[in-house]
């Protein structure tokens, strides 16, 4: 589902891309922004498992949804669980079924395979109570995605 | 310098400790202030995400990480979640105590992250 012109998308993720580009130099990742596809791949080193690890936004329709963030096989578009990182027990955003839950990510919600049916759908991510995690620029998701992965173990497969 | 006078909360450009670099290497204005008095105030250049420069604001050393981190993030017009602030090797601090038992030292270069749990 299209809501928005991808020009229009573009600007807004290239505008929000000068902080991202900022924060990831500060803490060690990598970012390559691919206007043509609307897409962001974001790149780090994960520690406990000596791997570089990969995240990969899909940013159509951004902001009126979220972007679709999954993890993926770097430098492919594979998504597997072997590239998803673990989950803490202390409640992180890293789910044993390889979807990263937050209200941030249209993967979370139940319309596009998440659990998630109880945030009135992904266009209703800004209004989602903000008890939990809370990202509402793209550099913030990349943020909070880095702070969950340095808790993060290993991988989940 | 009694740096117990000087204003708390975010700092101007005029403010005396705006650009001080006394306790970056040396770790004695950690402690003291420049008149060897004990530090009851701390001075941290806070980083967001979503912003280019980083903003410097004083904080008492009693307050909790909690408070100070939810007063830098209005600053930065984040109006709602959990901040926090995490340190450049990634630890991210606890909301619950003071700064001082935090361990966070004069200057030091914090980023505001969010603290808010998993769903």
């Amino acid at each position: 589902m299209t809501l928005l012109p991808a020009t229009m998308t573009r600007a807004t993720v290239e505008a929000e891309l000068v902080g991202a580009r900022a924060w990831a130099a500060r803490h060690n990742w990598a970012l390559h922004w691919l206007p043509e596809d609307l897409v962001l791949r974001a790149a780090t080193y994960h520690n406990p498992v000596h791997r570089l690890i990969e995240v990969m936004g899909l940013c159509d329709s951004y902001r009126a949804l979220p972007p679709a963030w999954r993890f993926v096989s770097p430098g492919t578009d594979q998504s597997e669980k072997r590239w998803f990182p673990s989950a803490d027990p202390g409640g992180l955003i890293f789910h044993g079924d390889g979807v990263i839950c937050a209200p941030w990510n249209r993967l979370a919600y139940k319309e596009h395979g998440g659990p998630h049916d109880n945030w009135n759908g992904p266009a209703s991510w800004l209004q989602v109570p903000a008890d939990n995690t809370v990202a509402y620029t793209i550099a913030d998701m990349l943020a909070t995605i880095d702070s969950h992965l340095r808790k993060s173990t290993g991988m989940i497969a | 310098m009694d740096t117990d006078a000087l204003p708390l909360g975010l700092l101007e450009p005029d403010d005396p400790e705006f650009d001080d670099t006394e306790g970056d290497a040396t770790g004695i204005a950690d402690q003291e202030d420049g008149g060897h008095h004990p530090r009851s105030t701390v001075v941290l250049i806070v980083f967001a995400p979503k912003e280019l420069e980083p903003k410097r604001f004083r904080f008492r050393l009693d307050e909790t990480v909690g408070d100070a981190a939810k007063a830098a993030a209005k600053k930065f017009e984040y109006e709602v979640g959990t901040p926090s602030f995490q340190t450049k090797d990634g630890t991210v601090l606890d909301r619950s105590v003071t700064l001082r038992a935090a361990g966070v030292h004069n200057r030091e270069e914090l980023e505001l992250v969010d603290a808010g749990g998993g769903v």
